[in-house]
């Protein structure tokens, strides 16, 4: 473990990660829950991130909306967010406030279920149904990725990965959630075995320890329910072509597609971080420099694996830069062209210059990263909670300047084939 | 481990906190180069890079009528091929040390901004310099421009949030510099051409009105010599100050005599982007500090009235927020949200209510020492980047504001009481002449919104 650093466990199964870093007067609480969209059901979508939701709403000491209100009167920041196989809490303290942060959070965790109303539970439900309206009904292109994803993660038989479903959860079934739903959920993933609490910044270790073990020791133990089965992520996706044309009110046509490769942490992902940089970050990158500098028929380029863990979206979405004369044919015209790109990888790989290039803004992206101490704590969370050994968060650019370039090229030809690809077109709505 | 010798942990009670270690904003240093632009420097010993901005005049403000759009443009064009090499050619120069060139433009400057590993500064400084001063301006890369601004001009039709912006600005600003969108519109963007461009930049290029900041792991003199051997020839040629600035950046009519309503008719829209508000105050206006501290009571934090009311209260939206854009001439004021479309009228009400209230009485004094515990104490938390650091000190350099600012604004926003908070909410705030923006279905929109004022229905195209 790198100096400054350690981790953790308490009795009751909690692990706690201990980052020093005194440079400004700030202590960082975040806490990862393993649990995020993946472990809900078919028809239940929505639950993890509305139950996010419902852990602001107070609990046994803290009142409604105490805890904003807590950390705001002090000057700290408070949020959480909700992804597939996480959700996140964080607060962002004075130093010498660290103790309200373990104040909070391990009231939330120990003595939510007293303070769940049906009211509170109405207006959230509310809100998020606001959220989802603001984020992917009324956004331009906002359903295309829920369909993307639908389409690269439903089986043939018809039943969902899952990642299938989009993290905020459909609107029918947000309509159809209830309270004991969301108590039931409590019961089963807020356990201290299945969560990591990591405090970073200007904290003394020893002295953060000892509180810790007072806030947190005595919350109970949970039996927690097993990973999801699912299958290899090379047996993930479509059989054969499978495309849909949306309409929607925007202007400029656009076209997804998407491939399904291993999980974060993996070799493949690595390698696949390169490729999704080598493709389109920067001008330089093969999608700008010819579709949006040389031609000029995109508009934007992107390329993006997810740090999802049990296998990752590799997408690459590209923009029209006009709708005439023809929509579907401007789009079909940029995706051929992108797909090219994939393709001239998967059969040569990528020139040493590129890939050069590709680590050093990799590189140096990271390291810029360093200077947030709440991002700092959400990366010393992850690797905790995905690898169970924090000290992975800083070695993070050395994994990716370990890839060569054979590796992504075997990547492009082996994963990001015709026969697996799921994509979606969007065009203006007639 | 265990709790013995300390008393039983009291859930019940949020715990007592220690003493506080204050934290204030760093030195820093400004020196006036003989070019005449002025060097502004804050050393981060040991993060191990540095952030270089080169701020220029040419900001959107100075767009002519007829030209909307020009400024944006330049400043676009600056880094897509200079004298030295092409556009490709330049990028790659950048993306080899692991970087980007980034041009930009707000209200008031344009800029050329680059962040890099602390061994890299002279060849990152030599990029930034070269961009901002020997810019090409070929005909086939305004060409280039020229057709994604038409596009991203395009898109904007179909973005509600951007429709919102744009119809607010021109209901307040009319025909005057604020009014317009800065990327311009169609008919602008087609209008422009090379020469205008060249001619703005050359008129922008005045040492005497640069500001080079550089924050960072500066180290010994390294990047003041580089400065010296990558700068300085470019802008020593340019030794002069801009004399461009408009005269004027109020509003060329009167607010309304009374509230009025814009709807920008979204038939089918999921969800009613609400905008609401009227022009501000320049950011040298002394109640600045004071207005930032009610905004944060009104609508600049979680826990603000208009949070609370909105989203907590009646679940009408995911968020609402109020700002005081502060700029050179009186920036607008304004509270966002996004609501269910069915709630659109009760909400704006609800704005009004809590603008109203905030003229009303005095804070109370709780909800005072919150909201200014929570200024000052996420302070710090902005300093954290050189990034950050960087951007106060742009903001104190493109405004002319007092150098130490930054130090004194903790102690204004301590000084400031419930009786200041409603004075300058009275001076500032006028909740009888505030202009409602909505985009959405205006079937849907105009009978809730009946009442709040006279309405006007645009189309959203």
């Amino acid at each position: 473990m790198p100096e400054h650093l350690e981790q953790h466990e308490l009795g009751n199964g909690l692990r706690v990660v201990l980052h020093e870093d005194r440079r400004l007067p700030l202590a960082a609480v975040n806490v990862w829950y393993h649990v995020g969209s993946k472990n809900e059901e078919t028809g239940r979508t929505g639950l993890a991130h509305l139950f996010e939701h419902m852990l602001f709403q107070g609990s046994a000491n803290v009142s409604e909306n105490g805890h904003f209100e807590h950390v705001q009167k002090v000057g700290g920041v408070a949020n959480g967010s909700t992804w597939y196989d996480r959700t996140n809490y964080y607060e962002t303290l004075p130093a010498n406030r660290l103790e309200l942060g373990l104040w909070l959070e391990s009231d939330r965790l120990g003595f939510l279920l007293e303070a769940l109303t049906e009211e509170k539970f109405e207006n959230q439900r509310s809100v998020v149904m606001n959220e989802r309206l603001q984020r992917v009904n009324n956004q331009p292109y906002g359903l295309a990725g829920e369909r993307l994803s639908e389409l690269l993660y439903r089986r043939p038989d018809g039943t969902d990965h899952p990642y299938a479903w989009p993290v905020i959860g459909y609107m029918d079934d947000l309509e159809a959630a209830d309270l004991d739903g969301v108590r039931d959920f409590f019961r089963t993933w807020y356990r201290p075995n299945n969560a990591v609490l990591t405090l970073a910044g200007d904290i003394d270790r020893e002295a953060a320890l000892e509180q810790v073990e007072r806030y947190f020791g005595d919350l109970p133990a949970g039996t927690l329910p097993p990973p999801p089965a699912v299958e290899p992520a090379g047996e993930i996706g479509p059989r054969g072509a499978s495309r849909e044309i949306l309409e929607d009110s925007i202007e400029l046509p656009r076209t997804y597609s998407a491939w399904c490769l291993d999980g974060y942490g993996s070799d493949d992902w690595y390698a696949g971080e390169l490729l999704a940089t080598i493709l389109s970050s920067g001008r330089m990158s093969r999608l700008h420099r010819d579709l949006v500098y040389e031609r000029q028929i995109a508009q934007s380029v992107s390329a993006v694996v997810l740090p999802t863990e049990i296998c990752a979206t590799f997408a690459v979405i590209a923009t029209c830069q006009s709708r005439e004369p023809d929509p579907l044919a401007n789009a079909e015209t940029l995706e051929s062209a992108a797909l090219e790109h994939v393709e001239a990888l998967a059969s040569a790989g990528p020139t040493a210059e590129e890939l050069e290039r590709a680590r050093r803004g990799l590189l140096l992206a990271h390291h810029d990263s360093r200077q947030d101490l709440a991002l700092c704590a959400d990366r010393l969370s992850c690797a905790a909670t995905y690898f169970d050994d924090p000290s992975r968060a800083w070695t993070e650019p050395e994994r990716l300047l370990a890839v060569e370039a054979d590796q992504v090229r075997d990547l492009a030809r082996r994963a990001l084939g015709p026969e697996r690809r799921a994509a979606v077109i969007v065009v203006p709505r007639t | 481990m265990s709790a013995e010798g300390r008393p039983a942990l009291d859930r019940s009670r949020p715990p007592v906190p220690g003493p506080g270690r204050s934290c204030s904003f760093p030195g820093f240093e400004v020196e006036e180069l003989a070019s005449g632009a002025r060097l502004w420097t804050l050393d981060v010993p040991g993060c191990g890079l540095v952030t270089a901005v080169l701020l220029m005049p040419g900001g959107s403000e100075l767009d002519a009528p007829g030209r909307a759009g020009l400024a944006s443009f330049t400043a676009g064009l600056r880094g897509a091929g200079t004298k030295r090499r092409g556009a490709l050619e330049f990028a790659a120069a950048a993306e080899n040390l692991g970087t980007a060139v980034r041009t930009s433009c707000g209200w008031e400057n344009a800029a050329v901004a680059a962040t890099i590993g602390a061994g890299d500064v002279p060849a990152g400084l030599d990029l930034v310099a070269e961009a901002a001063a020997e810019p090409a301006f070929l005909d086939e890369e305004v060409e280039r421009r020229r057709r994604r601004r038409l596009a991203e001009i395009e898109r904007r039709r179909s973005d509600p949030a951007a429709l919102a912006g744009t119809a607010f600005a021109r209901a307040i600003y009319g025909g005057t510099p604020y009014g317009h969108p800065a990327i311009g519109d169609r008919g602008t963007t087609e209008a422009i051409a090379r020469d205008d461009i060249a001619r703005f930049h050359a008129r922008a290029l005045a040492a005497g009105s640069c500001h080079l900041i550089a924050v960072g792991d500066l180290g010994a003199g390294a990047v003041r010599r580089a400065i010296e051997d990558t700068v300085e020839p470019r802008l020593r040629d340019h030794a002069r100050s801009f004399d461009g600035a408009p005269e004027s950046l109020e509003p060329d009519f009167p607010a309304p005599a009374a509230c009025r309503v814009v709807v920008v008719d979204r038939p089918g829209a999921a969800q009613t982007e609400l905008r609401v508000g009227h022009s501000g105050v320049p950011r040298s206006h002394p109640d600045r500090v004071r207005l930032q501290v009610a905004n944060s009571i009104l609508g600049g934090k979680f826990m603000s009235r208009l949070n609370l009311t909105l989203r907590e209260k009646h679940g009408y939206t995911y968020g609402v927020s109020s700002a005081f854009a502060f700029r050179r001439g009186p920036g607008p004021f304004a509270v966002s949200t996004a609501v269910a479309n069915d709630v659109a009228g009760a909400a704006a009400r609800k704005i009004v209510e809590e603008v109203e209230r905030m003229c009303a009485e005095p804070p109370a004094a709780a909800e005072l020492d919150d909201a200014r515990n929570y200024m000052v104490g996420v302070f710090p938390y902005t300093l954290q980047t050189i990034q950050g650091l960087s951007s106060r000190l742009q903001t104190l350099a493109a405004f002319g504001l007092d150098r130490d600012e930054y130090h004194r604004w903790p102690e204004r926003v301590r000084a400031t009481s419930r009786e200041d908070v409603l004075e300058v909410c009275r001076r500032h705030l006028f909740p009888d002449r505030l202009t409602v923006v909505a985009v959405g279905p205006a079937e849907d929109l105009l009978p809730q919104l009946e009442g709040l004022g006279t309405a006007e229905v645009q189309a959203a195209a």
